[in-house]
């Protein structure tokens, strides 16, 4: 039988996963059980809790923030959303994003269909939209968008003062365009990629340009700043 | 029970209340028991639309205000068997029917009646939430233009919001020598953007004006074009499989031979 609390490292910071069918004696003893063994070892890490399953109670869940809190750790900011949106926000911060889009707030929202007119999205992490963005909808996130599909709405990532956010989607043709502050100069010329496409702010301004190209700009900064 | 549906857009002047009473008659033409209810508070035309406009005693308000009982409010239309009309009022404005009271007569109206057409007006404010309010399906009428797509995309999304299953888009007033010119967006553009079922396409035809003007709708003209694309749709509405029909101009010599001969 599986413990009735894991805890898993990302890149986030630890996410601690609840089994949907412990009590919450369990989980509650689990999870000290943990912070006792840990000995000091998660003092100062980010956490948040991933339920799986349906999710858990929100007053629970702030009980088991507490011990953690005891033991010194820190809380991830927490989605002003809906639980779902949150359960959907946490499962995307298991997956690791390529590096590149630096963002304080670095859980990701899902957004699991396609942005119509009228509707928008803002989160001061990454987004992520499994569709496309309509003209008139709006999606401002303080980190990357990635949307699957096109683009032909008003996108706005990097928000906030984060240099490094990106603009990703198989297709881009925005009404307004704005990454790190920059704003594009529209219409895109129409050149047609093999892949997906980035908009993203280099040494020399904002850049559209093939996803790779992305890649390669996002590891010669972080080789400077290495070096 | 019968089938409540509401014929919406958004944008104004996309052929809403044509696309109604089309539909409406054509449904009545193969049998169905229909009625069409106008929730153009303040603005009424679909019982201009139908020729009905001189018989008009009680309407809609009347209807949800308790002065009249529906049967009274009813207008028979009397070319067809089972084709009724419930009026909006003109005198009032919007606010005097609720989204709940809308639901309640939808739903009294579907007891009666095998498909219920709700003419909604335009716009996405009170109007549109009292004729949404009963529907359990959408048709979302639009025109080959970017501000109706636009108008149409936003009120997928809020169709969707409420719930009201599956909307199918009718693509209005195609025009297919401008499309071919590339002067006009295509149904693969349309559907591009709105990503959701075409229910049909009906070619812009000047028909359409004449039979406004004069009360009948265009399905009964076995020469409209615009008329046979409405009667189509109406029977993929109600659940018949009519293969989509590609839209040439149809006015050269061999579409009017065609036509002639009866092969289209």
């Amino acid at each position: 039988m599986a413990e009735a609390v894991s805890i898993k490292g990302t890149r986030n910071g630890l996410v601690i996963r609840v089994r949907p069918d412990a009590s919450f004696d369990e989980v509650k003893s689990g999870l000290l059980r943990l912070m006792q063994q840990g000995c000091g070892f998660f003092h100062g890490a980010h956490f948040s809790f991933h339920w799986e399953g349906d999710g858990g109670d929100l007053g629970r869940e702030r009980e088991l923030e507490g011990i953690c809190r005891q033991y010194g750790m820190v809380p991830v900011e927490k989605w002003s959303g809906s639980r779902a949106e949150a359960a959907a926000a946490s499962t995307a911060t298991l997956l690791a994003f390529p590096s590149g889009g630096r963002c304080d707030h670095d859980a990701a929202l899902f957004y699991p269909a396609t942005l119509r007119s009228g509707q928008e999205l803002e989160r001061p992490g990454h987004i992520v939209v499994m569709g496309d963005v309509n003209p008139g909808a709006r999606v401002v996130a303080g980190g990357d968008v990635i949307v699957i599909g096109t683009v032909r709405g008003e996108v706005f990532a990097g928000c906030g003062g984060n240099p490094h956010g990106r603009v990703v989607a198989f297709f881009l043709r925005p009404t307004a365009l704005v990454v790190a502050g920059v704003q594009a100069t529209l219409p895109l010329p129409e050149v047609r990629y093999a892949g997906p496409v980035a908009a993203f702010v280099d040494a020399g301004g904002l850049r559209v340009a093939p996803l790779s190209e992305c890649y390669r700009t996002a590891a010669s900064d972080s080789e400077a700043s290495t070096a | 029970m019968g089938e409540v549906i509401v014929i919406t857009s958004g944008k104004g002047g996309v052929g809403k209340t044509t696309t109604t009473a089309n539909l409406g008659t054509a449904m009545a033409l193969m049998g169905h028991k229909v009625v069409l209810v106008d929730t153009d508070i303040g603005l009424r035309n679909l019982d201009v639309v139908m020729g009905l406009e001189n018989r008009i005693v009680y309407d809609l308000v009347d209807v949800v205000h308790g002065r009249c009982r529906l049967k009274q409010a009813l207008i028979k239309d009397k070319r067809f068997d089972d084709l009724y009309l419930l009026p909006a009022a003109q005198t009032k404005d919007k606010t005097a029917v609720t989204p709940p009271q809308m639901a309640e007569l939808c739903q009294e109206l579907a007891t009666e009646h095998e498909f219920v057409l709700i003419d909604c007006p335009a716009g996405i404010e009170q109007g549109f939430k009292n004729a949404i309010a009963g529907a359990e399906k959408a048709v979302v009428v639009t025109t080959p233009e970017v501000a109706a797509v636009r108008d149409a995309d936003r009120v997928i999304g809020l169709l969707e919001a409420a719930e009201v299953s599956n909307p199918g888009i009718i693509i209005n007033r195609l025009r297919s020598q401008m499309v071919k010119k590339g002067d006009m967006m295509d149904m693969e553009d349309i559907m591009d953007i709105l990503a959701v079922e075409v229910m049909g396409v009906v070619p812009e035809d000047e028909y359409i004006i004449v039979s406004t003007n004069r009360g009948e709708p265009a399905v009964l003209d076995r020469n409209s074009r615009a008329g046979q694309a409405f009667y189509r749709i109406a029977r993929r509405l109600a659940g018949e499989s009519v293969p989509m029909v590609e839209l040439a101009s149809g006015n050269g010599f061999m579409g009017r031979l065609r036509r002639l001969i009866g092969l289209s």
